[in-house]
């Protein structure tokens, strides 16, 4: 059991990370499509989402420290309400790999090396991804610790430098609150990270006071995404929509105009670092999930099973950016249901029974 | 044995180092059985778009010949293509020289100002969108054939050091203060008032005016040229840009006018300004001329009873450089002098009316070059919104801006 628990500054990490990967390349300038500058506030409303289910998270910790979720539903709920709930699960995580791979291999070819084919990026990227779900929660967390160090050096040289290359005043009060609602829902899925805690609830050593821990990397995480996003807009202004990769084109934009020379290599490295570690992460949150769907079966089972579906949907699916977008803002919302949705209810019915208990053993 | 045995057990047992081996034999066979990119390639430097009198598309590419030598010259060709769209050019021009068109190494977009007639940014955009040409890639419009103005870059590139882009980063630095990019183009596009500027360059004969070296070229005739006379031309960077509303030309400037917009832009940094026939205490009916060393331009906007004013405050650093007088010779260091109030007096006279120009400009063509509409709008959303309701032509916005001017110079 030992070896399979991350302590909490192991879990911030992966909770900045996660916060973190996914938000910096396509969504900036498909949120300045939804909402022009105003996207910013689509990022403000879905970080407060994020930083809800968090604090549901912590109070959960604190009324049941030694129990899993899907124990607790088990207990609660009775055993169909949780392979319902944990094939969601199942899918949730399915269908974000499926986004998160689209993304990267897109951005991938187009800037490095545009011959290559879906073959090589499956050979870099599924052995390790793989192996990573295999591995104990504690090897991914020391994992995550080691890279940690030059994902954040890299990330902050990143921020200071995109900040060079900004010299235009952007237009501001352009996007309307319905439209940074719309934008909000069609890109929800890319967020809802943080339930991952929920997965691994029972392996998170948490004492007393790390809620603050837990809140502190993923605030810090959530202001390094607005800056990065704020960048960007300041960079391209009018143009913000005609660049899909936020990190990649903010660090462009100074080889252009700073006399840098190829400085956006650096955030080609970040993404690559982001990619395995998120990618390795959603894996073995799948692989749990379907531990708990089929209890019977081993981890095997569940990578062998996922790599043929995968193949089949990404064969069907991918292949081109407009295809992911729209994969993405047209499909994906609903599967967030699970994480914006039925996590928090669960987890709110959880907590009004422990209170239902308490007071019911005092009188 | 035994420890071979370990060896073999961890081995495949660290699936990672499985994986490196397996890329290493597999993708490194592949590399070293694969074409070289450029059997497979056409690496264009450059690109340049004419209309034809029937009113084809013609497309010159200046595209770099790997040729095995033993100097470091580097061998360029320009290749001509027709057809009806942008699309089909280019899969001609593949045909031409038998290889797929690439273009991450193109650095020059030159358009022939007919296209600049009609909106150009759908040609661009075909660049951009579908053929994945950098944001960053410059553009030059010309009258002269892009094709012709092609081969005159040509002659830079294999024989001197001098690109044709050095002339346009000069310009970026010294003279317009704007960039001439698809970036800044299409920021302009995309614009509340959709206004951008592009950098003019014109071929002249070898006895004109300019800047650039001359070249000896033949003039191209049909595909794939062939050499029919020889002209000498040179390229002709006299500061001058095409104003663009919508993609559409509606004015070419010139160096002056451009000097002008910056003042109100705030990039003015360098050049000069001269006042004729001055007389004061130190000088009489002298031309007295001013360099710019620092400029400090601060645009403020607000609404005084819902009309929109915009507050400029012109702060100039110059140096009296030359002084002519002419009925006398120089009879002193004019570097010492100092300048009297009433040649400051004429300065800021001359400031304010060189802004008031730039204005005129920006009011008769609807072209907002100094983001006035940003900063109004930026200011006070709402007042600006009631204003602009109020208009019947929003376009037509800049003639009823206020624009209050206070130029301050000061002498180094």
């Amino acid at each position: 059991m030992k070896n399979d628990s991350i302590n909490i500054w192991q879990t911030g990490i992966i909770l900045f990370i996660l916060i973190f990967a996914n938000k910096i390349l396509l969504l900036p300038s498909l949120f300045y499509n939804e909402a022009k500058v105003e996207g910013v506030f689509c990022y403000l409303f879905l970080f407060l989402l994020e930083l809800f289910l968090i604090t549901l998270f912590v109070f959960l910790k604190r009324k049941y420290p030694n129990s899993s979720f899907s124990s607790l539903i088990r207990e609660k709920l009775g055993v169909v309400t949780l392979k319902i709930f944990y094939v969601l699960f199942l899918l949730y995580f399915f269908c974000k790999l499926v986004l998160i791979y689209n993304i990267t291999y897109i951005f991938f070819k187009d800037l490095i090396y545009k011959d290559n084919d879906a073959f090589l990026y499956v050979i870099c990227i599924f052995p390790i991804i793989n192996f990573l779900a295999v591995s104990k929660m504690r090897v991914f967390g020391r994992t995550a610790q080691i890279f940690f160090p030059l994902i954040f050096i890299i990330l902050l040289i990143s921020i200071v430098l995109s900040f060079i290359g900004t010299k235009s005043t952007p237009l501001l009060f352009q996007g309307s609150f319905s439209s940074i609602f719309i934008g909000s829902f069609k890109h929800i899925s890319s967020f809802g990270d943080s339930v991952f805690l929920i997965i691994f609830f029972d392996k998170i050593d948490y004492k007393k006071k790390d809620g603050k821990k837990l809140f502190f990397m993923s605030v810090f995480a959530m202001i390094l995404t607005l800056l990065i996003v704020i960048s960007f807009y300041l960079s391209y202004t009018y143009t913000s929509f005609m660049h899909p990769y936020a990190i990649f084109e903010v660090l462009g934009n100074i080889k252009d105009y700073g006399g840098l020379g190829r400085v956006d290599v650096i955030s080609v490295i970040l993404v690559i670092f982001l990619t395995y570690l998120q990618m390795g992460l959603y894996l073995k949150c799948f692989t749990e999930s379907f531990l708990v769907v089929f209890p019977k079966l081993s981890n095997v089972y569940a990578l062998v099973s996922f790599d043929i579906a995968f193949f089949f949907v990404v064969e069907l699916v991918i292949r081109n950016l407009e295809k992911t977008v729209l994969y993405g803002q047209s499909v994906l919302p609903y599967f967030s249901l699970v994480s914006f949705g039925l996590v928090p209810i669960f987890s709110i019915l959880f907590l009004l029974m422990k209170k239902k208990e308490k007071s019911d053993g005092k009188t | 044995m035994e420890k071979l045995k370990n060896s073999l057990k961890l081995f495949f047992k660290t699936p990672m180092l499985l994986v490196f081996v397996f890329i290493t034999i597999f993708y490194g066979g592949m590399a070293l059985g694969k074409d070289a990119e450029v059997d497979t390639y056409a690496v264009v430097t450059a690109i340049g778009l004419d209309k034809t009198e029937d009113g084809k598309i013609s497309l010159s590419l200046l595209t770099f010949v790997p040729i095995v030598t033993q100097n470091f010259a580097e061998q360029y060709e320009v290749v001509v293509a027709e057809g009806q769209s942008l699309a089909e050019t280019f899969d001609f021009a593949g045909l031409h020289l038998g290889r797929e068109i690439g273009l991450s190494h193109a650095k020059l977009v030159v358009v022939n100002d007919d296209y600049f007639e009609s909106d150009v940014s759908v040609e661009l955009d075909f660049l951009v969108r579908n053929k994945n040409l950098a944001m960053s890639t410059s553009i030059i419009a010309t009258d002269a054939k892009a094709n012709e103005f092609l081969n005159v870059i040509k002659s830079f590139d294999s024989g001197t050091s001098i690109k044709a882009d050095d002339l346009l980063k000069f310009n970026e630095d010294y003279i317009y203060s704007f960039e001439s990019t698809f970036e800044s183009f299409y920021k302009g596009l995309y614009s509340p008032t959709k206004s951008a500027m592009v950098t003019f360059l014109s071929l002249v004969g070898e006895n004109e005016e300019g800047i650039a070296i001359q070249t000896s070229q033949g003039e191209q005739g049909g595909e794939s040229g062939s050499q029919q006379g020889q002209t000498k031309r040179k390229i002709l960077n006299d500061g001058q840009a095409i104003l663009c509303r919508e993609g559409k030309k509606v004015a070419q400037i010139d160096k002056e006018m451009m000097k002008k917009i910056n003042l109100i832009k705030g990039n003015y940094n360098y050049g000069s300004i001269v006042i004729e026939n001055f007389t004061d205490e130190l000088f009489q009916n002298a031309r007295l001329t001013f360099e710019i060393f620092d400029n400090v331009t601060t645009i403020k906007a607000g609404f005084s009873n819902g009309v929109p004013v915009i507050y400029l405050d012109v702060k100039l650093l110059v140096k009296l450089s030359e002084a002519r007088e002419y009925d006398l010779e120089i009879k002193e260091n004019v570097d010492f002098k100092n300048i009297s109030k009433k040649a400051i007096k004429e300065l800021e006279f001359k400031v304010k009316n060189a802004i008031s120009d730039g204005v005129q400009l920006m009011r008769e063509h609807k072209c907002d070059l100094a983001e006035i509409y940003t900063k109004l709008n930026n200011t006070n959303p709402s007042k600006w919104q009631e204003f602009q309701e109020n208009l019947s032509d929003k376009d037509e916005f800049l003639n009823f801006v206020v624009f209050k001017v206070s130029p301050q110079i000061f002498s180094n």
